[in-house]
């Protein structure tokens, strides 16, 4: 029996939404927000064929009528906060992203705190689309904004659910419908199905799940190796992640996350190396952070850069499993000397952690105090940062970047943060 | 349309009722506005106290005005005429 219910919520065009909110002119107007290129587009620009990531240049070709903002995080921010408060009144946990959050629901609460709903329920049993609904009315009456809201038995259906509703819909899939669901999905649309993938299969004459569900589990690991298990689960409605958010569902512990990743565009390029070495520092720190707040130690650095002539590089190194910024920060150091050799500005650089591992909750015995007292520093920090908001401390080589950029409560404004997160 | 920063200390009159703060009024370069809509409002939790935001609507233009509850002060951020 189902105890628990995953929900999936999409802020629908987010920071559009928000830009059209505040700007009544704005409404019923094709609106990107981004610099250099979309991160967000409203509805009406979409019809254009634009999306995130399509370039302002071109999406201004297609769309000569678009209205272009720069766009104002720490705005779209408060909004996804309050959205994310609401949500948290009916799940028993949340694990927020930008614009999108997962839940989980407690089934027999949910039946009992819908009892009194007039609608929506079959012979007095209150059904998930029902609290759905409720979750949605009550995001739009609090913020103004539309959500579309997904869900299912795991995070899988939950966000396949969410995006079938999309925009300003609600959609369930049942336990009995999951299977079919799934069938009848091109690959592309199942997780974990990218370009190359869908491509072998194509090969194979794979188009859909039901067609995917042909091929048994040894042949999907002979094919994709590893991954092949999570095919052969996922194009059965199974989700190898887990069926609940953040640590995971009961007794299902949640996969690590593969890389957690910071990266920006300098407003103007740039060939001081104390300016590059002070974004990275921050990138880092701020990446760092989030390791830290999951309980993680990452294994890998990667550095990527962009010159000014738009050619990018990349290198990576394994470190010493660390949650420390400083040591991370030195091997980032190494690589930007090993790839940074041509004297042209950098326009874009970006830091990559990965290979991660749950963090020792116990500190060894044998760890140096100088280490253990760098720990203790961090955990000062980030509940400084918490608290106060992540511009509170300048730390390290992110001193170099006052003066340079503008700051507020949660630090440097940097010219592409959605790329932040 | 137009965007015009403005970040100035301004006057506004201000029904505070049943937990809410809804800004009727202000005063800005010389002249008294109406704010005929409230188009959203959206809370920043800063560690220095509460700021409270609006987007207002006074005739075709847009007015984004914030409350700070630290040092209990009215704010124009800025202008939007379309």
């Amino acid at each position: 029996m189902i105890t628990t219910l995953t929900l999936h919520i999409d802020v629908d065009a987010f920071f559009a939404s928000v830009e059209q909110l505040l700007i009544p002119a704005l409404r019923g107007r094709p609106v990107a927000v981004g610099n250099g290129c979309i991160a967000s587009c409203s509805y009406e620009a979409r019809r254009y064929g634009l999306h995130a990531g399509t370039s302002l240049t071109e999406a201004k070709k297609r769309c000569p009528e678009l209205v272009i903002l720069d766009g104002q995080y720490p705005i779209y921010r408060c909004f996804a906060e309050q959205i994310w408060a609401i949500c948290r009144r009916y799940t028993l946990s949340l694990e927020t992203f930008l614009d999108e959050a997962y839940g989980q629901v407690d089934v027999e609460g949910l039946r009992l705190s819908l009892a009194e709903e007039p609608t929506g329920t079959a012979h007095g049993r209150p059904t998930p689309p029902l609290l759905g609904q409720r979750l949605q009315r009550q995001v739009r009456e609090e913020s103004g904004l539309n959500v579309s809201v997904g869900l299912g038995a795991n995070r899988m259906l939950a966000k396949l659910a969410s995006k079938a509703a999309k925009p300003a819909g609600v959609r369930w899939i049942s336990p009995i419908e999951a299977a079919d669901v799934v069938a009848a999905l091109p690959i592309r649309s199942i997780p974990g199905i990218g370009a190359k993938t869908a491509s072998i299969l194509a090969d194979l004459n794979i188009i859909t799940g039901g067609d995917l569900r042909r091929l048994s589990r040894e042949d999907l690991v002979a094919l994709f190796g590893i991954r092949g298990e999570g095919l052969y689960e996922r194009c059965r409605g199974n989700d190898i992640d887990g069926a609940g958010p953040g640590s995971g569902g009961p007794g299902i512990p949640r996969r690590l996350p593969r890389t957690i990743s910071r990266e920006t565009t300098f407003h103007t390029p740039q060939s001081d190396q104390k300016q590059i070495c002070g974004m990275l520092f921050y990138l880092l720190e701020r990446a760092m952070r989030q390791v830290r707040q999951s309980h993680l130690a990452a294994r890998t650095v990667e550095l990527v850069i962009r010159y000014d002539d738009w050619k990018q590089y990349a290198a990576s190194q394994s470190l010493e499993e660390t949650e420390l910024d400083r040591e991370v920060f030195a091997v980032v150091e190494t690589l930007l000397g090993r790839l940074h050799t041509r004297r042209v500005s950098l326009r874009h650089v970006g830091v990559v952690l990965s290979n991660f591992r749950r963090a020792e909750a116990t500190p060894s015995l044998f760890e140096p105090a100088g280490r253990r007292r760098r720990r203790d520093l961090h955990a000062a920090v980030d509940a400084i940062r918490d608290r106060w908001g992540h511009g509170a401390i300048v730390a390290g080589e992110s001193a170099n970047l006052l003066g340079r950029l503008r700051q507020n409560d949660y630090g440097f404004i940097l010219r592409t943060p959605s790329l932040t997160k | 349309m137009n965007i015009e920063k403005v970040d100035e200390a301004v006057r506004v009159f201000a029904v505070f009722s049943g937990g809410e703060v809804n800004p009727v009024r202000f005063q800005w370069a010389g002249r008294e506005l109406d704010v005929y809509a409230i188009n959203g409002r959206w809370t920043d939790r800063g560690g220095g106290g509460c700021t409270y935001h609006y987007s207002v609507q006074s005739g075709e233009e847009t007015y984004y005005l914030h409350f700070s509850s630290g040092d209990l002060q009215w704010w124009l951020d800025q202008v939007v005429v379309a």
